[in-house]
């Protein structure tokens, strides 16, 4: 009797090793897309300030201005779902990254010590955003081989834990990056 | 030279034939003094050891009782080697001194002007210590040869360092002893790094990724570094483990393109290099067992290979501010 309840004890101990494993996998996942809205929630608090500099001295784009402040006001009102969030991200990023770029046809918001500070700051964020985007990916990775590989894959699927998706990269960020051009050096 | 001792590029970068010149035109006279005296300390070292040989065969073939006849020449052979020693022994450390004084200051300037060495300074126990890199405590502390200075906007300083910890036992008579045992020694490199973060990430020669997800499994037993954080270039993850306080901020340090320039430093250095991202700098460390700027008493000072060779290492080091593009300073911290 006592060694079939030794089996049992250790084969519990193994489902509940395996289960904590795969909640830690999952939980992971979840902590880093958080991180990622950390980021996202800072550019966000740049845009203001960048759209009104950029708008004292290149009216000509206001097209582009209306957009990204279309886009941010959207992307702040809430209830999106994930998917729906990460294309307006992505939308945002493109539209920043022409905004950035206006500054080519404008010697003067190039030289504007304010628009500077924001392109540098405006830098570190997506910097950030792809570090945060890349943990991601990676805790994805973990996640999707633990449900799949033996012998967790026997718990996941009777648990509920599901496939999640990884982020791909926004287009904007998929060509060559003209960093010069960005910060008009 | 040890066989195992990795070299930094056998020549120079760039302008061998420029160092050539800079050593027969401006470095001519004073190493042709330097020459002549490391001969002379050689015709010191030759002397004690015939000396010593002299003495080990009076001693090995003198008879029992009295010495007579030739073998009462041992107490002046035996005097002979301890004063020829002494006066070799302080010859070549002035010799050395010299060098270090007169020469590697000139070669440092050459190879960057408005870079400082000094022979006597290295980095600090306190900067060693806060790159994490050997966390082992440490009992015995030194360094040597320190080069130091800013390119373009990153200060940055590097040196020789010997890193040990000791341990003491104890025989069944209660006599006790020490035995001194490396943590590190090699070059240690120290810049401004282009980014601000918080955290700590170090990366380290990967030992267990051929071993699968049975390395993986361990590497990630060992939490004392922190959480480990996989990154997706497969090239880097063979060669690198990487151990982090913070997954995001360690992807937000360790690029795409960092990762690609740190593997070519690696392929650059042929040996085991660590690397620490700490109070905004970034920290490198090369182990090797070789003096890379010391002067060999058994070859020529003027042997244009040897002074090459510490061009190369000097130029591999200064190069790295570049090598890492730790000079793109596109993010706040300007």
């Amino acid at each position: 009797m006592m060694p079939y309840l030794g089996a049992i004890a250790a084969l519990a101990v193994l489902v509940l090793l395996l289960y904590n494993s795969l909640v830690a996998k999952r939980n992971a996942v979840e902590n880093a897309f958080a991180t990622i809205d950390v980021y996202l929630k800072k550019r966000y608090d740049l845009i203001p300030g960048l759209v009104a500099v950029v708008k004292g001295y290149a009216q000509h784009e206001s097209a582009t201005l209306a957009k990204v402040a279309e886009l941010r006001t959207r992307a702040l009102a809430g209830g999106l779902t994930s998917e729906v969030r990460v294309g307006l991200d992505n939308e945002l990023s493109a539209g920043l990254t022409r905004l950035l770029a206006t500054a080519e046809a404008y010697p003067e918001l190039k030289a504007n010590e304010h628009f500077g500070q924001l392109q540098r700051a405006l830098c570190e964020i997506e910097e950030q955003l792809a570090a945060a985007r890349r943990a991601f990916n990676a805790g994805v990775t973990e996640y999707n081989t633990a449900i799949e590989v033996f012998p967790t894959n026997l718990l996941a699927g009777p648990l509920g834990f599901l496939r999640r998706t990884w982020l791909a990269t926004p287009p904007a960020e998929q060509g060559p990056v003209n960093v010069g051009g960005l910060l008009g050096q | 030279m040890p066989a195992f001792a990795p070299r930094f590029g056998s020549k120079p970068a760039g302008g061998v034939r420029d160092f050539d010149d800079f050593c027969r035109t401006a470095l001519g006279p004073q190493l042709a003094e330097l020459e002549r005296r490391r001969r002379v300390v050689l015709v010191f070292i030759v002397l004690a050891g015939g000396c010593a040989l002299a003495s080990a065969a009076f001693f090995a073939l003198a008879p029992s009782g009295p010495l007579h006849g030739i073998h009462r020449l041992l107490p002046l052979t035996l005097l002979g080697t301890v004063v020829l020693g002494v006066v070799g022994w302080w010859k070549q450390s002035g010799y050395r001194r010299d060098f270090k004084q007169e020469i590697m200051p000139e070669i440092v300037r050459f190879v960057s002007p408005g870079v400082v060495y000094s022979a006597d300074d290295g980095v600090r126990q306190s900067t060693f210590v806060a790159g994490a890199i050997f966390p082992r405590g440490i009992d015995r502390y030194s360094a040597e040869d320190r080069v130091a200075g800013q390119i373009g906007k990153t200060p940055f300083e590097f040196s020789e360092v010997h890193a040990e910890y000791k341990t003491e036992s104890s025989n069944d008579e209660g006599k006790r002893s020490t035995e001194w045992h490396t943590i590190f020694r090699g070059l240690y490199f120290v810049a401004d790094f282009n980014k601000d973060f918080r955290t700590h990430t170090v990366v380290l020669p990967d030992r267990l990724e051929r071993f699968g997800f049975l390395g993986r499994a361990l590497q990630k037993m060992n939490t004392s570094r922190g959480q480990l954080v996989s990154l997706e270039d497969p090239e880097f993850e063979r060669a690198f483990v990487v151990y982090g306080d913070d997954q995001v901020e360690a992807r937000y340090i360790l690029t795409p393109a960092l990762m690609q320039r740190m593997l070519a430093l690696r392929s650059k250095v042929k040996g085991p290099v660590f690397f620490a991202f700490s109070g905004s700098a970034v920290h490198v460390a090369i182990r090797s067992r070789q003096d890379h700027f010391e002067p060999t008493i058994w070859r020529s000072i003027r042997n244009p290979q040897r002074l090459a060779e510490c061009c190369a290492d000097l130029r591999l080091l200064i190069g790295m501010v570049e090598d890492l593009d730790l000079n793109t300073r596109i993010w706040t911290k300007v």
